[in-house]
């Protein structure tokens, strides 16, 4: 009864306070929507977001013809052939426009005066790619989409080139020691026609097959990994400001008053506790109804799992909370180890991008964080759609962490 | 030093106030604390009676609060034996938690949130509940004279407001004894006054038991049936005001001037009769039993030196100089 007392008089404080409230839901619902209409391209097979590249055309031929309908048809460019010049006329690219262009668009394309007529006599012919060496992204995709299409071009020059040599070499022996004339444009044409057939269909190939990983009538969204994400971040953001109030008890003398009435210190601890935990509970919740009433995230197909992982969540959280509060001697030193503590955690542990893309023994350390364990958990629940068994091993690492650190913080904390 | 109250006859009554009974409620025998290497305590003995209120008066700092914190169940102590109640406070905490009640120094109250809220939740952890629960959180509004602004934010009241609130918390469980905690630190006059009335209330009413600790001297006059002088962790001595007075107090001399030194200090000193000489800012203290004998002794040194004197005064000792004859320093060093 006395942890409840202890628990009702922070949340009664905590209702009271409006932006507080508003931080802890508003705040993270802000930064989800953010996150994840800024990464919706990544997870839509729809429109694409599109790199709008400058593109200098300086030759004329029928390769540089190919060339730009290859580059239209390249879903994530958008070429960028004019400019408005100062007289506010449109003029064709030049040079020094998309020089100047780079520093914005990260990357050009220059089509040299000649390429075409290079190409068709088996010359060494040149695309420029001109780069912002600030960026990474926008350059390498554009010298990809280039470097594939010279390579089919250079293989054809190459076949074309090998053939018809070892062709001619062969008409000029034979007629040198037959005597008589051959006339070889039918075979060289025929190299023309096999080096062309197999540019556009490469003997070796790969093929792409999407396996059925995930439910098949659902397309994944950011929000099935965002909301969990950032939900697990400002649930411990919140969770050890709230175990903070503690040393602000002790701060301001109410710690000393509550000792010296006729309750246990660990109903004190106890309420602190219960307190916390209800509050990380609500904002988990919320958070999560907003984002599936609010962003249409899946639920999974365990409303069981799902629930029971965030209680097992907010449970972790409570405990590592109150461990931080325990440790720390003052409020200031709590926030700044606790904002320490979760941001670290939500890197490693997989709140903020996938934990696969990272190196594979930094997934295994990442696995010391409650985030970590959380985050895969819920992972499985949002974008595979298993049930509940398998979480089972998450959901037990959870409630173990958040045991162990709710004994940790009773042992550590002192009272005066 | 420490003085025992065991000078008072067990068997007789003592009659400060009137209504004091000869049950021990503290009884505290070389009771001691220390935070590393600072002694705040050093083996303290004391005992005071149902219904009495005894002053702790001395400089902040001295230990005071530690003691009490001792009392109530904050700290345990390093050594010493001390019963409350008769409860073992080593062993019956939790009894003697309910039979006390401290009053901290720091306001212990939630600003956030109103003042009968407060109540209510310190009155739901003394385990009152139902209509007991409501007729004392009245009662205590009422003593607080705070039931118009029941429903406000503590956060928003003055010092004394809040004060005041702190004390009412405080009265929730009928204690028995009551730990009052330098409990008129930074509030206004009517406040003071209030808080005043509300323990001599508290002890006629409810024959409660007050320990008062203050630096101020006129607050354990008017209050505090027995006074103990209390400096770096121990009682000097313990005993009514009257009778420390005319233990320790005399009328004193005083002469404000500059440039004493030492040797004039001495002089007076070594004279007959003279019980303590001490020069603080540039005023000498002189008290003996014979000061008008004295005095005329006194100004002829002081004219031989050459010394100006700016101001002369003889006047009736007070705690003040009871303090200051037993620790050499000011209540306010």
């Amino acid at each position: 009864m006395n942890i409840w007392n202890m628990a009702a008089k922070d949340l009664r404080i905590f209702l009271r306070d409006i932006p507080g409230l508003v931080y802890l839901i508003l705040t993270p619902v802000i930064i989800i929507a953010i996150a994840s209409f800024a990464l919706s391209g990544m997870f839509t097979e729809g429109e694409v977001e599109q790199f709008s590249i400058p593109i200098v055309v300086e030759d004329q031929g029928e390769v540089t013809d190919e060339l730009l309908s290859v580059l239209k048809e390249t879903p994530i460019l958008k070429l960028i052939d004019t400019y408005e010049s100062d007289d506010g006329k449109e003029s064709l690219m030049t040079r020094k426009e998309a020089q100047r262009l780079v520093v914005d668009k990260k990357a050009a394309i220059i089509i040299p005066k000649g390429f075409s007529e290079n190409v068709k006599n088996g010359e060494n012919a040149e695309l420029i790619v001109l780069t912002d060496p600030v960026d990474r992204v926008i350059p390498g995709v554009v010298t990809d989409v280039l470097s594939q299409y010279t390579s089919k071009l250079s293989m054809a020059n190459v076949v074309n080139s090998v053939g018809v040599t070892a062709v001619q070499s062969i008409v000029s022996k034979t007629q040198e020691l037959n005597g008589v004339t051959i006339d070889p444009t039918n075979e060289i044409a025929t190299i023309g026609e096999q080096s062309e057939h197999f540019t556009a269909n490469p003997p070796v190939q790969v093929k792409v097959e999407k396996m059925e990983t995930s439910d098949k009538a659902r397309e994944t969204t950011p929000f099935e990994s965002n909301v969990p994400g950032y939900a697990v971040m400002f649930v411990l953001l919140g969770t050890t400001a709230a175990a903070t109030s503690l040393l602000e008890e002790r701060e301001r003398g109410t710690l000393r008053k509550l000792q010296t009435l006729p309750i246990s210190r660990l109903s004190i601890l106890g309420g602190k506790m219960l307190s916390n935990f209800l509050t990380a509970l609500f904002q988990m919740f919320v958070l999560f109804l907003v984002g599936h009433f609010a962003f249409g995230m899946w639920v999974g197909n365990s409303i069981l799992g799902l629930i029971t992982l965030i209680v097992a969540t907010a449970f972790a959280a409570t405990g590592l909370a109150m461990l931080i509060a325990s440790v720390c001697k003052t409020r200031a030193q709590a926030s700044g180890v606790s904002l320490l503590i979760v941001l670290s955690m939500s890197a490693l542990g997989g709140s903020w991008w996938p934990l696969y893309i990272v190196p594979e023994w930094l997934q295994t350390v990442a696995h010391v964080t409650l985030t970590a364990w959380s985050m895969s958990a819920f992972n499985n629940l949002l974008i595979y759609g298993e049930g509940m068994a398998s979480i089972l091993p998450s959901i037990s690492v959870l409630f173990g962490m958040g045991v162990v650190f709710l004994f940790l913080s009773v042992r550590m904390f002192r009272f005066n | 030093m420490s003085v025992l109250l065991a000078d008072v006859d067990q068997n007789d009554e003592i009659h400060v106030g009137g209504s004091i009974s000869k049950n021990k409620i503290v009884s505290a025998t070389g009771l001691s604390k220390s935070f590393g290497n600072f002694v705040a305590v050093k083996s303290v003995d004391f005992e005071m009676y149902e219904g009495e209120v005894l002053g702790l008066l001395g400089p902040n700092g001295a230990g005071k609060t530690t003691l009490i914190s001792m009392l109530s169940g904050v700290l345990r102590p390093d050594g010493g034996k001390a019963t409350v109640g008769g409860h073992d406070i080593l062993k019956d905490l939790n009894k003697i938690k309910k039979m006390v009640s401290l009053v901290p120094q720091d306001l212990a109250l939630y600003m956030e949130l109103t003042a009968y809220d407060n109540l209510a939740f310190f009155a739901n952890l003394y385990g009152l509940r139902g209509k007991l629960k409501k007729e004392r959180i009245h009662e205590a509004l009422e003593m607080a004279q705070l039931h118009k602004y029941a429903n406000k934010k503590v956060g928003s009241f003055s010092g004394g407001m809040k004060r005041r609130l702190n004390l009412a918390i405080g009265i929730l469980n009928h204690p028995k004894l009551m730990l009052l905690d330098e409990p008129t630190v930074g509030v206004d006059p009517q406040s003071r006054n209030h808080i005043f009335e509300t323990i001599k209330k508290l002890v006629s009413d409810f024959n409660m038991s007050v320990v008062y600790t203050t630096h101020y001297m006129e607050e354990a006059e008017t209050l505090c049936d027995r006074v103990a002088i209390y400096d770096q962790g121990t009682v000097l001595d313990i005993d009514d005001t009257s009778s420390l007075l005319q233990k320790h107090g005399h009328k004193q001399l005083e002469i404000k001037m500059k440039d004493v030194d030492e040797s004039l200090i001495e002089k007076i000193k070594n004279m007959k009769n003279v019980d303590s000489v001490n020069y603080i800012d540039e005023t000498l203290y002189i008290n003996s039993s014979e000061l008008l004998e004295r005095t005329e002794e006194v100004l002829r040194i002081i004219r031989e030196k050459g010394l100006v004197v700016s101001k002369f005064n003889v006047r009736e000792s007070n705690l003040e100089d009871v303090f200051l004859k037993l620790t050499g320093k000011k209540l306010r060093d």
